[in-house]
């Protein structure tokens, strides 16, 4: 449901107009990083590790090197040692050594899928039967993949060097004895202790869930071409070109001028295309032969070799009055970081009660390395976990208080001039808006009577992003103008950002034409994600109109011999003191003659947006035979802030609905006892395709963010939160069983109904 | 009481300062880590590194996070908080 057309305030804003690249990409012209062909472009392919922890004794190259077609080998040894360089990368920070040993493995391999050498050759064929020629002597080790058993005192040390490093505490010495846990969180609110002792119902719960991949639809790639003069040229999919950028120079240890980030369209990242994994590898193989080399992943190495979110453990405990007033909250969490350190537990840490007002809480979070795959961002990272805990103990407290949940929520709700748990106040936030929608909607006011159905709703939060944006836009002399960024575009970003120029202009959205460029040719702009272009990128675009509209009056002011102080800018024209009228179009065909071209230019770096909530309501019905789950119906209502392109809008929350779907009822990496990927294909691994899903309703509530000119509040995130947790209530609605570990697999909900019917 | 700018300490760091909040004179954020460590030794450390917020590492200023870290003005009644840096998807 978009908001009501005849009460927008604005020309452009609101409306919905065909995306700028849409004609490129439903005719297949659009170029992908796969797509990429260059003169004596060489094929690579990579080694990856068959075991989940293991020592490498040595790698001998020998019979690959010797086949006719290969051109060039690469091992860790080519790769700069890096030392316990810490750096800041735009969205996040990086422990350089890690970073540089999860590209190209060094002593040790440590998941299944670890890169363990490179080769180039004439052809992908050739590359692939030289990798498997390369000869690999291994130490096998016993695999550590659950978190409880890795934060044991006597678990085998995945890293050496790492030591628990607690937020807010120097950094521990190297003397302290190795461990698994590399990050501790700790957040207090209040008096635990006395908020416990004043509840009168107190509800204890265990939750577990698996890992989880994002599913991008386009794999990872990467062709580089390393300049006799050396320079680098890197034309890669990734969510940001800046950061991707500054990772590829930091591993290869040239300066970050050297480098330049072609990005192609982008086939879905959803966080996992911040890191880099194939472009230093490129680069060094392109080094060594004096010609690009091109890297495309396969299915199965985006899932071994590339990031995934946690799987996770977590206990929260709420306490409440019998009216349904929340008094305390506990909870402990441990993320698995995978590999190497840098799990999203910090975030999780901090939504955990980011719904409710919870005067006396604690949390405690662990970030603990496991042979898996070196986790990555996974939309609002961290904040799925603790949603779906958090959210089916709330429901579990309504049963046993008999309250309505919306009810619940409501009286509970997170509002402007809430303290969070770690600290900070809330500014204006609309949960309690999108609580009500969901109340008031016709879905959650239709009765449900059918045998094993069941209706769940759930909440979610995500803080959203700002972060740096650039852009600049030139007044072309027929009124029309270009729209240069450095934002990679996912989901409609190109026209979200030109509809915030246009708007300010006052001129058409197709008098805009939006590009998006490499690193060389504009400014620095952090990532696409953390829903934040539309959001930030937004801010330096009317920023860059504003610069327009000045420069714009200054030639008006001179067609008119007045001074510019006497003219105005206003609904697409300039105005003179005798109430003289320039349109937009009419000036710029001036420019020439006045002056010249004009460039306007726009940055952002707003760090604090807005945060977002969304409310979900859902109807399940549940297979007692076969423990198979069905979507009848789903409605999302989120705080959307101002929907620039309601389209737009929609089509992320019903994204991150489907997502969250996946997430809750099938998706999971499936291990051996060794640690190995079981399901590494889209045929074992089950996400969700349109036969498994209804039409995702939506409804967008429209709480402006204070923050941005036009109210813009990031929405790409927090709809993936609350779909877990609302499945999970409402098959407790349907069969009466309460589910505790993700996925809600078949087999995982039919031992619970079997534990239950006997 | 003339107001000051308020530290809510973290709480991994109460043990440096026995307060979970702690009244400053500072005008900026680097002005009031200064007069924590002077006070309670320790507290740079926990928060720097090389002359800049350690990475990771936030500070939110009137609920709104700052974009000039160490350089962060604080109004008198400013309310400083120290959070884990945040990210996205």
């Amino acid at each position: 449901m978009a908001p009501d057309v005849k009460q927008r305030k604005y020309q452009v804003i609101g409306t919905r107009p065909v995306r700028h690249d849409g004609v490129d990409k439903v005719t297949g012209r659009a170029k992908y990083g796969a797509d990429q062909r260059l003169a004596g472009m060489l094929e690579g392919a990579i080694l990856r590790s068959p075991h989940a922890h293991a020592r490498i004794r040595r790698i001998d190259t020998t019979q690959a090197q010797a086949m006719p077609g290969v051109r060039a080998i690469v091992t860790a040894a080519d790769f700069p040692e890096q030392g316990d360089r810490i750096v800041e990368l735009g969205e996040g920070m990086a422990n350089m050594r890690h970073l540089s040993a999860n590209v190209m493995a060094r002593e040790k391999v440590l998941y299944k899928g670890h890169a363990v050498a490179a080769v180039a050759a004439d052809n992908v064929h050739i590359a692939q039967a030289a990798a498997q020629r390369i000869h690999v002597e291994y130490e096998v080790l016993p695999a550590v993949t659950d978190v409880r058993a890795a934060m044991r005192e006597d678990s085998l040390i995945l890293n050496e060097e790492i030591r628990t490093q607690a937020f807010g505490s120097a950094p521990a010495s190297p003397d302290a004895k190795p461990t698994n846990i590399a990050k501790h969180f700790v957040f207090e609110l209040g008096d635990l202790a006395q908020g416990f002792g004043s509840a009168e119902v107190v509800i204890e719960r265990e939750f577990d869930t698996s890992t989880v991949h994002q599913g991008y639809i386009e794999p990872h790639n990467a062709t580089v071409s390393w300049n006799a003069d050396d320079r680098v040229t890197v034309w890669m999919s990734t969510q940001g070109s800046f950061t991707a950028r500054q990772q590829t120079a930091e591993l290869l240890q040239i300066p970050v001028s050297h480098v330049k980030v072609v990005p192609m369209e982008i086939g879905g990242g959803f966080g996992g295309k911040i890191s880099v994994y194939l472009p230093p590898v490129a680069a060094l193989l392109s080094k060594k032969t004096g010609r690009p080399v091109r890297l495309v992943m396969s299915r199965a190495d985006v899932f071994q070799g590339t990031g995934p979110t946690p799987g996770s453990h977590m206990r929260v405990k709420l306490g409440v009055k019998r009216d349904g007033t929340i008094v305390a909250g506990d909870a402990w969490i441990a993320f698995e970081a995978g590999a190497y350190t840098g799990s999203p537990i910090g975030p999780a840490c901090m939504c955990v009660f980011s719904c409710y007002n919870v005067p006396n809480a604690r949390v405690e979070g662990f970030d603990v390395c496991v042979n898996k795959p070196r986790t990555s961002a996974y939309r609002a990272p961290g904040s799925t976990h603790v949603a779906f805990a958090i959210e089916t103990v709330v429901d579990e407290i309504c049963s046993q208080i008999g309250m309505d949940p919306l009810t619940f929520r409501l009286k509970n709700a997170a509002r402007e001039g809430i303290r969070r748990v770690d600290g900070p106040v809330y500014g204006r936030v609309g949960l309690e808006e999108t609580l009500a929608a969901i109340q008031a909607s016709e879905h959650y006011r239709t009765p449900l009577p059918g045998k094993y159905q069941g209706r769940g709703v759930a909440s979610g939060f995500w803080f959203n992003v700002g972060l740096k944006s650039s852009v600049s836009a030139t007044v072309n002399f027929d009124g029309t103008v270009t729209l240069v960024e450095g934002s990679t575009d996912i989901g409609g970003t190109r026209t979200s950002i030109a509809m915030q120029l246009a708007e300010t202009l006052g001129i058409a959205v197709e008098d805009v034409t939006p590009t998006v460029v490499d690193t060389d040719s504009v400014g620095y702009t952090d990532v696409t994600g953390g829903s934040r272009v539309t959001f930030a990128t937004g801010i330096a675009a009317v920023e860059a109109a504003k610069d327009i509209q000045r420069q714009l009056v200054q030639r008006a002011a001179l067609l008119w011999n007045v001074d510019p102080s006497a003219v105005r800018y206003e609904a697409g024209s300039v105005w003179g003191p005798q109430q003289q009228c320039l349109r937009f179009k009419e000036l710029a065909a001036e420019l020439p003659t006045t002056g010249g071209p004009i460039i306007g230019r726009g940055t952002s770096s707003e760090a604090t947006q807005g945060g977002a909530f969304a409310t979900h309501c859902v109807d399940v019905e549940v297979d007692p035979d076969l423990a198979k789950v069905t979507i009848l119906r789903y409605t999302a209502a989120q705080d959307v802030g101002t929907a620039i392109h309601p389209s737009y809008v929609e089509g992320q929350l019903q994204g991150g609905v489907v997502q969250g779907i996946g997430w809750a009822l099938n998706e999971e990496y499936s291990y051996d006892d060794q640690g190995a990927m079981r399901n590494p294909t889209f045929l074992d691994y089950r996400m969700p395709t349109c036969y498994d899903v209804p039409m995702i309703d939506t409804i967008l509530v429209e709480v402006p963010d204070p923050q941005h000119p036009y109210g813009v509040r990031g929405v790409g995130e927090v709809p993936i939160c609350p779909p877990p947790a609302a499945i999970a209530n409402a098959i407790y609605q349907a069969v009466g069983v309460r589910m505790r570990h993700l996925p809600m697999s078949p087999p995982r909900l039919w031992a619970e109904l079997s534990k239950n019917s006997s | 009481m003339a107001a000051m700018p308020r530290v809510y300490i973290p709480s991994t760091m109460r043990t440096l300062t026995g307060h979970d909040i702690v009244d400053v004179t500072a005008t900026n954020v680097r002005e009031a880590i200064d007069e924590l460590e002077q006070r309670f030794p320790g507290v740079k450390a926990a928060l720097c590194a090389q002359n800049r917020l350690m990475p990771g590492i936030s500070v939110v200023v009137d609920g709104r996070i700052g974009t000039l870290g160490l350089w962060q003005p604080l109004s008198e009644d400013a309310e400083v908080h120290f959070v884990p840096a945040l990210g996205g998807g």
